[in-house]
């Protein structure tokens, strides 16, 4: 029963990141790019890694991963910021139609 | 698991592509986050489908170089060259 919910689980996030792709093609500028890329990616992350610890159980190996877990929610944010940062102090503008 | 694993090594393969047809230096900088952040989910699930636990510690340099290259380069692009 666990083992069907932990599945579950990591399709739902494979669903989430899939949306996120598919929002990488569809938009024409860089903002709306980067802001769909990297929030719906952090969610699918999350979802796969309650998956996998919930597939798991109580182990050695479940705390690993929700160590990586944790790094990640930190890491993910700082590197778009800092991204979207470079972009806006080296003067990429949005071109008005 | 296998299927899973399968569906996100497609999904790297078209966000990849952002890479190389990307019109400006911070798309191809953006891509190349996404494919890290794929990769790192690709290494975890095959940990667990193996059931190993060294191959967590792969994911986990993984992550802290790919934080560690990128907030570089973009500090780097943002001084045009001058660091």
């Amino acid at each position: 029963m666990v083992q069907t919910i932990g599945m579950v689980f990591i399709y739902v996030g494979i669903g989430f990141i899939t949306f996120g792709v598919i929002g990488l093609y569809r938009f024409n500028h860089f903002y709306p790019r980067i802001l769909v890329a990297s929030k719906i990616d952090t969610v699918g992350f999350i979802n796969v890694m309650i998956g996998v610890i919930l597939r798991n159980g109580f182990s050695a190996f479940s705390l690993k991963v929700a160590l990586i877990l944790i790094l990640s929610l930190f890491i993910n944010p700082l590197i778009t910021h800092s991204i979207a940062r470079s972009a806006y102090n080296s003067g990429y503008k949005i071109r008005k139609e | 698991m296998q299927i899973a694993i399968t569906l996100l090594i497609i999904l790297l393969m078209f966000s990849a592509l952002r890479i190389m047809m990307g019109p400006t230096l911070w798309d191809r900088m953006l891509g190349v986050n996404m494919v890290a952040s794929k990769l790192m989910m690709v290494i975890i699930l095959y940990a667990s489908l193996k059931k190993q636990n060294f191959i967590l510690d792969i994911a986990l340099i993984y992550a802290l170089l790919g934080f560690i290259g990128i907030i570089f380069m973009s500090i780097y692009i943002q001084g045009k060259g001058r660091y």
